[in-house]
């Protein structure tokens, strides 16, 4: 009795084992379904997460390609920064043992800059004391290690910032960009300007991949050496690699000491420089003064340094060769080409000093009058009367369709970034420029045939011009590139005047410029080298019957005031070899500074034996 | 029948131990490549044999004679615990260390403990109905004596899993002395309170809301399919139980059974949306006070990679990544179930947790057939302490629950909880074999 009263007890208490049967139930069905996720619906995804955590690819970083000059001579160091990083993960402890050591390297840093899930960049660009410090106590920086990051050095500095440009860091706002985040990483250099960025691509070259394999705790693991198992999974993972392929060497055409020379003259003005090979294109010197050292762009540059270079009055970062200006008295060259092409030079009267044509009175640079011309001696004479006349015979129609025969309207693409379009007038330019009534009067002309007013011309864009004359009919393609990596440079000559006549009295009219007696260009005539040029003085302030007058001294003028210099040349005066156009903001008459340092960078070039002498 | 009573537990566990061992070795394949010269495994197979040998002797030594021990037991237990951290300073006082012998003090306690509990609880287990308001709470406050004793002892070492495994213990040996309707009820939505909140600690943890976050986020649409679904799972529940046990459940009651338990999940959310952020940060820490030491559930989040990563096939045998780079934490203890995912995949996975159920089932199935009070409270016991281990140990590898350092029975590396474990299934053998007869003719009389 007693016992199966027990028993009866026992057994109702036993009904509620179903309730904890039911839980276990849904237990072990929350498992078996959390299981099957994880292993068959997701597994795919956990594979992939799981060989992520072991492979650790790293950057191979391939050198940039030099820039050489033309004889072969770098213009360019590729160097290595040290940087210095620390390990992910690291607890208090560590880090503070870390603040303490760093100390020593003179480096403050702070702990709580810390992250933990990746490598720290504590200090970019060791100097080389704190890099040997490093090295050679290795055991007291616990934690920290040095990449070696490929950079670049400027040995040239001022001289060949244009037009090579610059390498900096990649910024955070170009990282944004999907293009360049494909490539560069936060430790990159990319090219900002000048050749280094027009020919990044090039340069670059292509970065190598590395797969490294490593544990937990950053420690790089080689399979091959210990027995870790799955090796047929390594393998697969190791056919990832790649090797890094350095960048293509740039040949550029400028000569290196050609270069150091020029710009050593011209460094104190605000010039622009381009000494052209006549027959190939080749510009073997190309300077716009002030320059700047690119080795301030490699770290990124302060605020003030910016602002400081940004507000100077020579512009310093602007390259004067493919900036457009009025090309002023050395444009008559052209109003002469049109003359001869148009054959109306015959019908020029004498110049009287003044001249009253399109119911406007012109005046002549000299008050007097330069009586009866020819067309070289007017050249020579640079007269206004004469090309005022010419330029009326012409017209405006003409002037445009000639131009476009020998595509001055056209940019030279010489391999620089920014190239203004050339300004070439037309009849409907004063529309289209929303100038004015939009009509174009005939007195208009006038100032276009000497130089003024809706007509602007690059260096570059003169230099190929003053080719186009001395060649007696080629366009050539200016440029400053031989070849990249092996790979030739194509470039383009195009005969565009038959009648080689025409040019006899224009180039006979520019050797006189310099050579003869009275010439606007005397003070360029050298007994070492024939030059033959033709000067150009642009008006920045407009000529009053003041200034006519008294024409006061232009040393009284301030900076700003002063008229801007041409001297375009070619030398020798029988076989054209070079063209050079010499271009001085703000120092005066193209006679003076202009037409001195012409003839010092032409004799320079004979002594050297630039010019081939025959 | 008698004889074979032994047979499928022995089996099982076999087959867990040499499951374990293997891998064992694997998580220190790249240390020592060959089997006999690794330390963890010469030690862990020393430990099998000889529990297989123990678990044939206890099976066939008559339980109730543990009874006169069970006391005694307890009482050097607690002695251990004091003397472990107050002399013994070894290892925040969990391990001793006698000559070249070290066993996990903790674990002796939970033997103790429970010998003791179920012995103290079946001596009023006739009178539990009769018994008036101040005499339960005289019983109720002597359990809560024997549970919180250890448990604060355990909780001060600190080891938090194991002090869960008292308190559970309290909680089911409670819940069976006095079931009554009311109670079960009660019991119900605490039960559904406990799995809400760990649920939201484990979600928190890995910042994977899973199942749980489908639950616990759901519309009006989803109610009424989930209200169907449970009602199929009653009726299928029915039907298995039924064939099992040859008892008939209500299904209502089972209906009703669910529907608090979700009532309890539910209140713990309100709960817990209540909660201001560090108020939830506090429970989260107190549970797992280092799951913060390389950024949010880093552990969790590798353990999930090699559960996953192992995919359907596996591996292969000591062919796992996560395994060999160090990815693993503690993959010889508490991490071995991911350990085996990886390397054994879906199939391992499933054959482990296959067995451990099948373990936990038997210990139901023993409790079920018990011949009296203490057997039947004792299988229970069992039942819970392995419960806890084993759902704590793979909810926590598979990234549902929190991570507490709680080892895996017959698999886990570690001599002390081995032996204890064969131990505590060896009686519950006996219990089982001695029950047989008598539940037969009981079943045909009711």
């Amino acid at each position: 009795m007693d016992s199966s009263n027990k028993q009866d007890k026992l057994s109702k208490v036993k009904k509620n084992l179903i309730i904890i049967i039911i839980f276990l139930i849904f237990i072990l069905i929350v498992f078996i379904i959390k299981l099957f996720t994880l292993q068959v619906i997701q597994g795919k995804k956990y594979f992939v997460l799981s060989t992520n955590n072991i492979i650790s690819k790293e950057q191979i970083r391939p050198l940039r390609g030099r820039i050489l000059d033309k004889n072969g001579n770098s213009l360019v160091i590729n160097v290595f920064n040290h940087n210095l990083y620390l390990l992910p993960y690291l607890k208090k402890e560590q880090l503070q043992l870390v603040e303490e050591s760093l100390k020593a390297l003179n480096i403050s840093w702070n702990r709580k800059k810390y992250k933990k899930n990746q490598e720290n960049l504590i200090k970019r660009s060791l100097s080389q004391e704190q890099f040997l410090k490093f090295e050679v106590n290795k055991e007291n920086f616990p934690y920290l290690f040095i990449k070696e990051i490929p950079s670049r050095y400027y040995p040239f500095k001022k001289e060949f910032y244009y037009p090579m440009g610059y390498v900096s860091l990649v910024s955070q706002r170009e990282l944004a960009q999907e293009a360049i985040k494909k490539y560069y990483d936060r430790e990159d250099y990319i090219g900002k300007y000048g050749l280094e960025k027009l020919f990044e691509k090039d340069l670059r070259g292509i970065k190598g991949l590395k797969v490294l394999f490593m544990d937990a705790k950053g420690k790089k693991v080689d399979y091959s050496e210990t027995d870790m198992g799955n090796i047929a999974l390594f393998k697969q993972l190791k056919q990832q690699e790649r090797s890094a392929v350095n960048g293509k060497d740039i040949q550029l055409t400028i000569d290196k000491d050609l270069q150091l020379y020029n710009y050593d003259l011209l460094k104190d003005f605000s010039a622009s420089l381009v000494i052209m090979n006549i027959n190939s294109g080749e510009i073997i010197s190309y300077i716009s003064t002030p320059a700047i050292d690119p080795n301030i762009f490699l770290m990124g540059i302060s605020h003030q340094i910016w602002d400081k270079i940004s507000q100077d009055e020579k512009h310093p970062l602007m390259d004067k060769c493919v900036q457009n200006y009025n090309p002023a008295s050395t444009f008559k060259l052209f109003t002469a080409y049109c003359g001869e092409k148009l054959n109306v030079v015959k019908n020029i009267l004498p110049c009287r000093g003044v001249i009253k044509l399109e119911g406007v009175e012109k005046h002549c640079w000299k008050k007097t009058g330069h009586g009866k011309e020819t067309l070289d001696e007017a050249i020579k004479n640079s007269c206004n009367v004469f090309f005022y006349q010419l330029g009326d015979h012409v017209g405006i129609d003409n002037y445009y369709n000639i131009a476009k025969t020998i595509y001055l309207d056209k940019k030279t693409n010489v391999e620089v970034a920014g190239e203004k379009k050339p300004m070439v007038p037309y009849r409907k330019i004063k529309r289209d420029l929303g100038i004015g009534d939009g009509t174009w009067y005939p007195s208009e002309t006038l100032d276009i045939s000497i130089g003024q007013g809706l007509i602007e011309l690059s260096p570059v864009k003169m230099a190929q011009f003053i080719a186009f004359l001395a060649s007696k009919g080629s366009v050539v393609k200016p440029h400053l590139i031989k070849n990249i990596g092996d790979k030739k440079i194509e470039t383009y000559k195009i005969e565009v005047e038959e009648d080689t006549n025409i040019f006899n009295k224009i180039l006979s009219g520019m050797h006189d410029v310099v050579n003869f007696w009275g010439g606007t260009g005397w003070r360029a005539k050298s007994r070492k080298v024939i030059i033959s040029g033709k000067t150009g003085t642009m008006q920045v302030k407009k000529i009053t019957k003041y200034y006519v007058k008294y024409s006061p001294d232009e040393k009284e003028l301030s900076y700003k005031e002063r008229d801007n210099g041409w001297f375009v040349s070619y030398v020798p005066y029988d076989e054209p070899q070079y063209a050079m156009v010499l271009f001085i903001e703000h120092c005066g008459s193209g006679g003076y500074y202009p037409a001195i340092f012409t003839k010092k960078i032409w004799e320079y070039m004979m002594e050297k034996d630039y010019i081939e002498k025959k | 029948m008698k004889k074979n009573s032994i047979f499928l537990p022995l089996l099982t566990v076999t087959i867990l131990s040499v499951i374990g061992l293997i891998f064992i070795f694997s998580a220190f394949y790249y240390k020592s490549t060959s089997f006999f010269a690794n330390t963890f495994v010469i030690k862990e197979l020393f430990f099998i044999l000889l529990g297989i040998l123990l678990f044939v002797f206890i099976a066939n030594i008559d339980y109730r004679i543990f009874k006169n021990l069970s006391f005694i037991l307890y009482i050097s237990g607690i002695i251990i615990l004091v003397l472990s951290m107050v002399i013994f300073r070894t290892y925040r006082g969990r391990w001793i260390k006698l000559g070249i012998i070290s066993f996990q003090t903790s674990e002796f306690m939970k033997f103790g403990f429970l010998l003791y509990f179920a012995h103290f609880i079946s001596r009023h287990f006739e009178r539990s109905v009769t018994l008036n308001i101040l005499e339960y709470s005289m019983v109720f406050f002597k359990t809560l004596m024997i549970t919180f004793i250890p448990m604060i002892l355990v909780l001060k070492q600190p080891d938090l899993g194991t002090s869960f495994v008292f308190a559970a213990i309290w909680i089911i040996f409670l819940f069976f002395f006095r079931a009554t309707g009311f109670i079960v009820s009660l019991y119900v939505i605490l039960f559904g309170i406990v799995i809400g909140v760990v649920f939201f600690i484990s979600s928190e943890i890995t910042e994977i809301r899973g199942l749980f976050g489908f639950l616990l986020n759901m519309n009006f649409i989803k109610y009424i399919t989930l209200f169907f679904a449970i009602l199929l799972f009653s009726m299928l529940l029915n039907i298995v139980i039924a064939f099992l046990f040859g008892q008939r459940i209500n299904i209502l009651f089972t209906i009703l059974l669910i529907m608090l338990f979700f009532v309890g999940l539910f209140l713990a959310k309100g709960v817990i949306s209540h909660l201001k952020q560090y108020q939830k940060n506090r429970i989260i820490t107190f549970v797992n006070p280092s799951y913060d030491i390389r950024g949010s559930g880093w552990n969790v989040i590798q353990s999930k990679i090699a559960i996953g990563s192992g995919r359907v096939k596996g591996k292969g045998l000591f062919k796992g990544t996560q395994n060999k780079f160090n990815f693993l934490p503690e993959r010889h203890t508490d991490f071995i179930f991911s350990l085996i995912s990886e390397e054994w995949g879906f199939y391992g996975a499933f054959l482990v947790i296959f067995l451990e159920f099948l373990l936990l089932f038997y210990l139901l199935f023993v409790a079920f057939k018990a011949n009296d009070a203490f057997g039947l409270f004792f299988a229970l016991g069992s039942f819970t302490l392995f419960f806890m281990h084993i759902v704590a140990n793979i909810g926590m590898n598979l990234g549902v629950m929190p991570v507490t350092g709680i080892p895996l029975p017959f698999i886990s590396y570690g001599g002390s909880f081995y032996l204890i474990s064969i131990f505590i299934l060896g009686i519950n053998v006996n219990i089982f074999k001695q029950s047989h007869e008598v539940r037969r003719l009981d079943l045909f009389i009711k």
